[in-house]
């Protein structure tokens, strides 16, 4: 046996043992075309070609951007819950008096004068709390159902982001929040809604069917 | 009018070759000399269109005497449709290509 023979057979063996499960038989399909090629130079090329193949469909097998996204995007709602709850946290630990909690989100404030906001703390009101809560438990519902590939998580992410959504213009309209917050800082809250909206956007061209399907 | 679907050349052309024969089943390596496709291009294009309903696939009993059965594959009725619609369109696009090559040489 010449060497593009062992060769051209160790390249179908490979081929066989990488291709995915249920694309066995295509392996075998690929390989069983080498009884037809003479050259042994074209029974090469040939077998070279069936090993990528089988390559590229054990590559799109593991899904690997579809993984890789999903847990992107579960960061990302994990992330979301932080942000919100941040200030539910500071306004609940202002209130109850937890003075050791307080100090310590009072650390997580970088650069920001803690000060300025007492007033808002003490006036808003107890819809805003619950409504901050509701945010940061369906983020993180979000997160868990991207994890399990549930189709709902786009509509429960679209749900909270309709709802900050709500929350931040009824906020920005208060007198306070103008007086209290930089025209930059109550545009940075726009800036991240519409972060939010696009990645809800992606959720949904995520979880779309395909009802044509002929791209290849 | 319904969208006509994005489909690559290659895809087309393994489309065209199954066209000219719509009720033969043709094996891989004749697919691949016809369409000048390497067999890593040709196989991931039949296995998606086996898998969108384009083409059936059957192992059929060897010419050669003695030999394992071989894979072959022939257009479906959805699959001989869209390969009409295909080389139906494809056509003039490519006649007003070459005149207009014609005309600037």
């Amino acid at each position: 046996m010449t060497v593009a023979q062992t060769i051209t057979r160790q390249l179908c063996a490979w081929a066989g043992w990488i291709a995915p499960p249920d694309r066995r038989d295509w392996a075998i399909a690929m390989t069983r075309e080498l009884d037809v090629i003479r050259d042994e130079q074209g029974a090469l090329n040939w077998a070279l070609g069936c090993f990528i193949a089988c390559l590229v469909e054990r590559i799109r097998s593991m899904r690997i951007l579809t993984i890789g996204l999903r847990l992107a995007l579960a960061g990302a709602c994990a992330l979301f819950a932080l942000g919100a709850a941040l200030p539910v946290a500071l306004i609940l630990a202002y209130r109850n008096g937890w003075t050791a909690q307080l100090d310590s989100l009072e650390g997580s404030l970088v650069g920001d004068d803690y000060a300025r906001l007492l007033p808002l703390l003490e006036s808003v009101s107890s819809w805003q709390v619950g409504a901050g809560l509701t945010a940061v438990a369906l983020y993180l519902l979000a997160g868990g159902l991207i994890i399990f590939r549930r189709a709902s998580a786009s509509w429960v992410f679209a749900a909270v982001v309709v709802l900050t959504g709500a929350t931040v213009a009824i906020n920005h309209s208060s007198p306070l929040f103008q007086q209290i917050f930089t025209a930059a800082e109550l545009r940075s809250d726009y800036i991240g809604l519409a972060l939010k909206a696009a990645v809800a956007a992606m959720m949904f061209w995520m979880g779309r069917r395909r009802s044509v399907d002929l791209g290849v | 009018m319904p969208r006509t679907p994005n489909i690559s050349a290659q895809t087309r052309a393994v489309l065209a070759a199954l066209l000219n024969h719509p009720s033969a089943w043709r094996h891989g390596y004749d697919l691949s000399r016809e369409t000048g496709l390497k067999s890593g291009t040709l196989y991931p294009l039949l296995i998606r269109l086996a898998d969108q309903g384009v083409l059936e696939s059957e192992w059929r009993p060897s010419l050669t005497p003695g030999r394992p059965p071989r894979h072959a594959y022939r257009l479906t009725r959805k699959g001989a449709a869209l390969a009409k619609m295909q080389v139906a369109e494809v056509a003039p696009a490519r006649a007003s290509r070459r005149r207009a090559k014609e005309a600037g040489a």
